[in-house]
């Protein structure tokens, strides 16, 4: 029922905006090659290409963003929408580059947001991720939430932020997990400082404000402002601390003749 | 059903804008949220239609509980960018904390309009039906402990070999333990720490000659940072009394305050550092043998992803107060080497970066030229090297040093230290 409701109330092709562009970024829409300028916006169908350090952002009509990085070539395959936003079929082909998509959770079985590849799928139910391919194959990385890649009759499930999946010679294949250090180097790639900065400030992250960097700012301000390395080497010999060193240690004997 | 429409066209993003937002990152890194404020209101008043920097800022004024300006950002973004879902939770969640639950509710039924399973904002919404408050203000007061277990090797422990009571062993396993204590007063834009530290090393296996010369270092003192327009100036005062063999022999006090400004230039965070330590030894014969240094330093630190870099420039000018000449310290028998009057050049090389997950390494080297008033020129060479893997409220951590002093032959030494322990944390 709510699918034949979801169904019924589709439409076409609405369209996407590019909400942020840096440097040099064009969209290709049959024949025709424009740049892309912020706040343009994308029909079903549209070809964005990013060239050397641009980078562009756009926002779906379900609230979705994808951020696609340098030298990233992405089209919008399928951008059918309905009421509500969340149920909407979306889809986007990655020809080459790198990508990250932050997808609004969907509404009704007959809703999906893919992202393809030349030889996977991933299909995705309220989540972040990174997606990229190149002359190797493709890699899909998550950030949060849950992710399917899908290889002909083969898949395998992504759960737990840094999880990823590669589909190179030998197949697809589950490829371990990224650390949050390389996650926040695939986010600087991709976003560039933007993503970054959004990342570290959004409350409902862990790491965020109240997490990672006030912990750090009250584990590392205890030394006084002229000491460089917080180590038990910067204990200096009682030599040393009547002559007031502060961190580099000195020993010095008596001459013997 | 929110028409997600153009509603302004703005020109292209501003390319000084990517460096602000670099700068902004950095200064978040350190915690520094009035910083990353200005650098983000810097931005938009040069690209006003840069929808991540209004959100961003957003989020950083309602973290400062200055709802106000973070809800008429979250509300020009959703102007520019009317599909930004994550600012429509967020404006609804503001609102909410700013004790506007009528708004909050409106907005939050545009927001389940559009993703009815939305589960942020039915959480929210069931909030606001109970007429949950939201949290209160977080204390801006902050304790914190940490304590530090090491245990290591030092080659060259002794202070003066062969004189009389500090005739000590010329290498000793060392146990070594750094407590500390701090409470910090923050609301955001002015950071007050005080602090409590106790720092002591014991030899291992009970060594006498040892524990003669191994410091336990007690100290007390306070930080206070505040923001000058671009600047972040601050104060540092250190009061600290120094023992040996625990805390049976009483060695010295000292009192070191300084203060010190900085500013961010790029991936440049300059720092000007002055300040000065007044020494009060004991048990050193003819008494008293007070002394005073004054400090001057330059600190550029660099951070190029992943790697920081930081170079120290600074010299120091110590002076007696009005007791021994340079002459009468030299060839005072009970003192190993001058210790006042003394003009002195330091140079630090440090280099961190974290290559995998919470592992860090960091490479120090520093070099020190001193000149006595008397004559006697010592120079001081010394390497770092260290590791660091952080784990949620703990850290271990090991450290090697290699210490080289050129002086006159007799003076010279070299030294090496290695050590290892486990940091921990509790808030």
């Amino acid at each position: 029922m709510l699918s034949l409701l979801f169904i019924a109330n589709l439409t076409l092709a609405a369209p996407a905006t590019a909400i942020s562009v840096i440097g040099n970024v064009e969209v290709e829409t049959g024949t025709a090659k424009t740049a892309l300028l912020p706040f343009a916006t994308l029909a079903e169908g549209a070809q964005i290409v990013t060239h050397e350090d641009s980078r562009t952002s756009l926002r779906l009509q379900s609230g979705s963003l994808v951020r696609l990085g340098p030298q990233t070539r992405v089209v919008l395959t399928q951008l059918e929408h309905g009421t509500p936003a969340a149920a909407r079929k979306e889809k986007l082909k990655l020809v080459a580059g790198k990508i990250w998509a932050h997808v609004m959770s969907l509404f009704g079985q007959e809703s999906h947001f893919e992202i393809e590849t030349a030889s996977a799928v991933a299909g995705v139910r309220g989540t972040a991720l990174w997606a990229q391919t190149d002359a190797q194959g493709d890699r899909f990385v998550l950030e949060n939430g849950a992710l399917f890649v899908r290889q002909g009759d083969h898949s395998v499930q992504l759960e737990g932020p840094g999880a990823s999946a590669i589909i190179g010679k030998e197949g697809l294949m589950f490829d371990g997990y990224f650390s949050p250090y390389a996650l926040d180097g695939l986010r600087a790639e991709v976003g560039g400082p933007a993503a970054q900065l959004l990342f570290r400030t959004d409350p409902r992250n862990a790491l965020g404000l109240a997490g990672e960097a006030g912990r750090q700012r009250f584990r590392g301000d205890i030394n006084s402002p002229d000491v460089i390395t917080d180590t038990p080497l910067d204990i200096a010999n009682p030599a040393d601390e009547v002559r007031g060193l502060s961190y580099v240690t000195v020993r010095v004997t008596l001459p013997t003749h | 059903m929110i028409p997600c429409s153009l509603l302004v066209i703005i020109l292209a993003a501003a390319p000084d804008s990517q460096s602000a937002l670099e700068q902004a990152n950095q200064a978040l890194m350190q915690d520094d949220q009035s910083t990353a404020s200005r650098l983000l209101e810097r931005t938009l008043a040069d690209d006003p239609g840069n929808a991540d920097a209004l959100l961003a800022l957003a989020r950083l004024k309602s973290n400062q509980r200055h709802f106000g300006d973070a809800i008429a950002a979250l509300q020009k973004i959703l102007t520019l960018d009317a599909c930004n879902d994550d600012a429509r939770y967020e404006l609804a969640l503001t609102q909410w904390r700013a004790g506007d639950s009528a708004t909050a509710q409106q907005t939050l039924n545009m927001l389940l309009e559009r993703h009815p399973q939305n589960i942020p904002a039915l959480t929210l919404r069931e909030d606001l039906a109970v007429g949950r408050l939201p949290p209160p203000a977080p204390s801006p007061w902050h304790p914190m402990v940490r304590a530090d277990l090491s245990v290591g090797y030092d080659s060259n422990i002794a202070l003066d070999p062969g004189t009389g009571a500090l005739t000590s062993r010329t290498n000793a396993g060392v146990l070594g333990l750094d407590l500390a204590g701090t409470l910090t007063y923050n609301t955001g834009d002015a950071p007050l720490t005080l602090i409590a530290r106790l720092v002591s090393e014991k030899p291992i296996g009970g060594s006498t000659d040892a524990a003669q010369v191994l410091p336990t270092v007690v100290e007390v003192g306070g930080m206070y940072s505040q923001h000058l327009g671009a600047w972040l100036a601050g104060f540092d005062a250190r009061y600290q009394e120094l023992f040996t063999d625990t805390f049976n022999d009483h060695r010295q006090r000292e009192l070191a305050p300084s203060v010190w400004a900085a500013i961010q230039l790029g991936p440049h965070r300059v720092r000007g550092l002055v300040g000065a330590e007044l020494r009060q030894p004991y048990d050193l014969q003819p008494e008293p043998r007070d002394n005073l240094t004054g400090k001057a330093f330059l600190r550029d630190e660099m951070v190029f992803r992943p790697v920081l870099v930081l170079i120290d420039l600074g010299g120091r000018l110590n002076r007696g107060v009005g007791t021994e000449p340079p002459a009468v310290q030299s060839s005072d028998p009970l003192l190993a080497t001058p210790l006042y009057g003394f003009v002195e050049g330091d140079v630090d090389l440090y280099v961190k970066t974290r290559f995998w997950q919470d592992f860090a390494l960091f490479a120090l080297a520093a070099g020190q030229f001193r000149h006595f008033d008397g004559g006697l020129k010592e120079s001081t060479y010394q390497g770092q090297a260290g590791l660091q893997w952080t784990f949620h409220d703990f850290e271990l951590h090991a450290e090697y040093a290699y210490s080289r002093n050129l002086s006159d032959a007799a003076r010279s030494y070299q030294r090496h230290q290695v050590f290892g322990g486990v940091r921990v944390w509790y808030q």
